[in-house]
């Protein structure tokens, strides 16, 4: 770590302790918390859970827009919409026009939702039309065709067509020089329209879920080539374009491309067309506004042309500790994501003061914590004693999960075992609560079982040849409560007579370590847990992937990566759990999908191959009380876009 | 003395080379890149880490070439006055450094003046009025200030502004504001944020200023020179400020030239809290993100201006101080 770094991580912690004793006082304070909704119980609109209806099905002919828009010089709004624009209802009420919202340009991504070709229910299964109007899968799976709506236009009113998204499957993703690795879910892909609206994709072997993919990461999908077309060396000629990144100040078109396809902020992504809600307007230090997409495709079932917001100022805000204190004191309409669970307290004293709402969200993770041990460790007996399951049972076992539920939680989580989330095709309970009760005795007896004893009578187990048994667990603590979680893990390990040890660690390194094999033991947060991600990423179940996230297995990932090449060849079961993971992702056969799924999951559930903590953790969303029809009650997490499901659009802001 | 400028001035050229390259080799040291820390960044979206994406933005960004070539590269567009490309903030970095230039020369100079105008004066006055109340009054008030972490105060005050004032936590505008064109109303919105990083960053050089102002005039004050004047009757006001505060502030001087490279990078932590629109988070971040380009610029400003400095810094010791001037002549 270098020395600024050092510092500002220094005086992190020292901020977060200072942080961390004002909530104290708080909490002493505040006691009273609303009882938890569950999930089943709230009552979003039922048109979420269908696919949109449109304005000719609910017999809407006449359109309006927003007043800003009346001197604008664009055309008539009628004309703008597509020709069948589809219909959204409000959460709580018809709203009406007007208002900048201020947030923090972190949560830019929740209160300007992602529009790709499809979207997501908040069921957290149902894949619904959104650009694309409908699709089919041949029966074989090979074949998808999807059908756009007609008549969509970008934000400079150029027409949406399927153009657009051969361009960038064709032209981007699957060019060597943009992409010099395919990226996986592109592997193979042939892609070709059959007229403006309607294309085709052929799969070289089924995937049922490519469209769970385009639901959740829709930047991948849709580049407006009639813009990125003259960035382009097929279609521009070099020099031009070298001309071009010259005055930009990028390297090649590629590195300019993939910024514009992450949607970073930089200077030019104000031409960029888009079809989301909003548009970048300018970029200043430290300050991103955005306005009203003119163009934006849906309406409320009174024929307002959606959003009702007008513009957004997103600010730059680099500390946790400042976001906490904007949205405590009422001057963000929107913060989520910022928002750490240990300061709930401190949010809700601001609700009595400050004219804010803070609504208590679950988190989507399976776990806040998904311990692991690397199987894969270069140390012959630490590697011995993790591919041990009694010691990953005596692990998990010695952890009390209730008590920790009470400390970090406030007891609004749930205690479990890293697996998907309860409402999933693929859950059972079992899953969740298997060796998560905690029984020091059982621990101890397992420890002792395995030959960990303690021979010199210091309290702590040596390994059976008597030499002295460290576990380092190194992180990094980011988005989930680590720090604190880990600090009670590693006590209740002590406990049990091991000595463990935690250290937090640079995310480079993380990373590096992680990929390579190199961390004895680590931590990460167990996303991609509903049935959105979990059929095509069962990453915490299954070695097939290389990441920061996965360190308990990385040789036999790189071994599944490489057919074979790199890496070592993994024992049978683990095998098993490849070939399943394969079958999962293609078959077409739903019960035979289920089936796999959940013996995917049986798997961890009797081996751990990474141990849970507490999941479906409280997360608090503020909103100024300005702010109308977001939902009390929502999941927050990646794998739905935090909001998708929830249409920000038609948030309003109350006169 | 003009032989004297052009010898320091050539002598700077093979220090800033040395010095550029070990910025370059250590901001490069630790583990991992650009690539991955902004995907990393991009991950608390949910992007995950993996191989593949990667690999493919090394490639993209020409970070597959070996180090010599990417130093060859940078070092030679710097001379050229062309910093280079942020892959971090995805724009050149002479367009970032200079629209946060503005703001960051104005909070540190307001800051600079604010510490000297309320120090110096407290120093002299306490080496006058050695141990009395107010001596010990100032010594403690600002001795707390040493003490107490730059952020917190920064906290504190943005807790006090908002609760007392009205003042919207961190940045140097309201909201409303934030992005109109300047006027009037702008101007008075903006001082009425500006003096909690100027009082922030202002404090913490406070005692230091204070007590070295003390310590040097109480050396000063006893000498036989001071006893005699006084003795002969020169009025004691004109006595102080004339010799002994003319020599006490010389070491004030002499690290003038450190004031430069400050001016940069001082308030870097207490910018990051308040979200000041200034060179100082920008530093932070890039070398966190080892944004290489970036931080290697800016450090390289950072090193430019220290050397300068120090040059300037003697030069003015020569011309304040005439002891020094015989000596080098």
């Amino acid at each position: 770590m270098n020395p600024v770094s050092l510092l500002v991580f220094r005086f992190r912690s020292l901020l977060a302790s200072f942080t961390l004793a004002v909530s104290l006082l708080c909490l002493a304070h505040v006691t009273v918390f609303p009882v938890s909704i569950q999930a089943a119980e709230v009552g979003y609109p039922a048109a979420w859970l269908e696919p949109a209806q449109t304005a000719s099905q609910l017999g809407i002919t006449s359109f309006t827009q927003s007043p800003v828009l009346d001197e604008s010089g664009l055309p008539p709004v009628a004309q703008r919409l597509p020709d069948d624009p589809p219909v959204i209802f409000p959460n709580d009420a018809i709203g009406s026009y007007g208002g900048i919202a201020h947030i923090i340009a972190d949560d830019r991504g929740m209160l300007i939702a992602a529009d790709g070709l499809f979207t997501i229910s908040p069921d957290l299964k149902t894949i619904l039309p959104n650009l694309a109007e409908s699709w089919y899968y041949s029966d074989d799976g090979l074949t998808l065709t999807v059908t756009l709506r007609k008549g969509l236009k970008w934000s400079d009113g150029h027409p949406l067509t399927t153009e657009d998204i051969l361009f960038t499957v064709n032209d981007l993703q699957l060019n060597s020089d943009f992409m010099p690795v395919t990226l996986p879910d592109f592997i193979g892909l042939e892609l070709h329209a059959i007229d403006s609206w309607t294309f085709v994709i052929n799969f070289p072997k089924p995937r049922p879920f490519f469209i769970n993919y385009v639901a959740q990461s829709p930047e991948y999908f849709l580049m407006p080539k009639h813009y990125f077309r003259d960035f382009h060396p097929e279609y521009t000629s070099p020099d031009v374009i070298d001309e071009r990144m010259e005055e930009l100040g990028f390297s090649s078109w590629s590195a300019f491309m993939t910024t514009s396809m992450q949607k970073r902020l930089f200077p030019d992504l104000v031409n960029h067309p888009t079809m989301s809600a909003f548009k970048i307007e300018s970029l200043s230090p430290g300050l991103y506004s955005y306005e009203r997409n003119p163009y934006y495709f849906k309406i409320d079932p009174s024929g307002q042309q959606l959003p009702y917001i007008d513009a957004v100022e997103a600010q730059d805000v680099r500390e946790n500790e400042v976001a906490v204190a904007k949205a405590s004191t009422g001057q963000l309409d929107f913060a989520g994501v910022r928002l750490p669970t240990q300061d709930i307290p401190l949010l809700k004293l601001g609700e009595q003061s400050s004219g804010i709402k803070v609504n208590i969200w679950n988190r989507l993770h399976g776990s806040d914590l998904s311990i692991q041990a690397n199987m894969n460790y270069a140390d012959k007996q630490k590697r011995e004693l993790f591919l041990d399951v009694r010691f990953r049972r005596a692990l998990s076992i010695a952890i009390n999960r209730d008590e920790m539920n009470e400390i970090i939680y406030f007891g609004r989580g749930t205690p479990r075992q890293v697996t998907v989330v309860p409402g999933s095709d693929y859950f059972e309970p079992e899953f969740a609560t298997a060796w998560a009760q905690y029984d020091v005795e059982a621990a101890n007896a397992l420890l002792d079982e395995i030959g960990l004893h303690d021979v010199d009578g210091d309290g702590i187990r040596e390994l059976p040849d008597g030499s002295r048994l460290t576990l380092t667990v190194e992180y990094v603590n980011t988005e989930t409560p680590k720090q604190v979680s880990m600090e009670l893990v590693v006590s209740y390990w002590q406990a049990v007579g091991l000595d463990a040890r935690q250290r937090l660690i640079d995310r480079e390194l993380q990373y590096s370590r992680a990929v390579s094999g190199e961390l004895e033991m680590t931590v990460w947060h167990a996303d991609r847990t509903t049935d959105i991600l979990f059929p095509i990423n069962p990453d915490f179940w299954v070695p097939r992937k290389l990441a920061a996230s996965l360190a308990m297995w990385s040789e036999w990932s790189r071994w599944y990566l490489t057919d074979g090449n790199l890496g070592e060849e993994p024992p049978p079961n683990i095998r098993q759990l490849q070939i399943w993971a394969d079958e999962l992702a293609t078959t077409m056969d739903r019960e035979r999908r289920i089936e796999i799924g959940k013996l995917i999951l049986a798997a961890n559930a009797e081996n751990l191959w990474t141990i849970g903590t507490v999941g479906l953790a409280p997360q608090p969303v503020v909103t100024s009380n300005r702010l109308m029809n977001v939902v009390e009650f929502g999941l927050w997490g990646w794998d739905i876009r935090y909001t998708m499901p929830y249409h920000p659009a038609t948030w309003y802001f109350a006169q | 003395m003009r032989k004297y400028v052009i010898r320091r001035l050539l002598g700077m050229i093979p220090t800033l080379a040395i010095i550029s390259i070990i910025v370059f080799v250590v901001i490069q040291l630790p583990e991992g890149d650009i690539v991955t820390s902004t995907l990393d960044q991009l991950s608390a979206t949910g992007v995950d880490l993996s191989d593949d994406r990667i690999q493919n933005l090394r490639a993209q960004y020409n970070l597959d070439q070996p180090l010599p070539v990417q130093y060859l590269a940078w070092i030679g567009n710097f001379i050229t006055g062309d910093m280079g490309f942020s892959y971090l903030y995805a724009q050149p970095v002479n367009e970032l450094v200079w629209e946060r230039l503005g703001y960051t020369l104005l909070i540190t100079t307001c800051a600079l003046l604010f510490t000297w105008v309320l120090a110096l004066p407290i120093g002299i006055y306490s080496a006058v009025r050695q141990y009395s109340v107010a001596d010990y009054a100032f010594t403690t008030i600002g001795l707390i200030g040493l003490a107490t972490p730059n952020f917190l105060v920064a906290l504190i005050l943005m807790y006090f502004g908002y609760t007392w004032f009205g003042l919207s936590f961190g940045g140097l505008f309201s909201p409303e504001y934030l992005n109109v064109p300047w006027s009037w109303g702008r101007f008075r919105d903006m001082l009425a944020h500006l003096w909690i990083p100027v009082v922030v960053i202002g404090t913490s050089g406070m005692a230091i200023t204070m007590r070295l102002m003390r310590a040097n005039l109480l050396d000063e004050l006893k000498k036989p020179y001071v006893i005699t004047a006084r003795a002969k009757g020169v009025p004691p006001l004109k006595l102080l400020l004339k010799y002994p505060v003319r020599i006490a502030i010389n070491p004030f001087i002499s690290t003038i030239g450190l004031l430069l490279p400050a001016l940069i990078s001082g308030e870097a932590i207490v910018g990051v809290v308040l979200n000041l629109p200034t060179t100082g988070p920008l530093l932070v971040q890039s070398l966190i993100t080892q944004d290489m380009y970036l931080a290697g610029s800016l450090i390289m400003m950072l090193s430019v201006l220290t050397v300068v400095g120090m040059l300037l810094s003697d030069l003015l010791l020569a011309w304040v101080d005439p002891r020094i001037r015989y000596e080098r002549a």
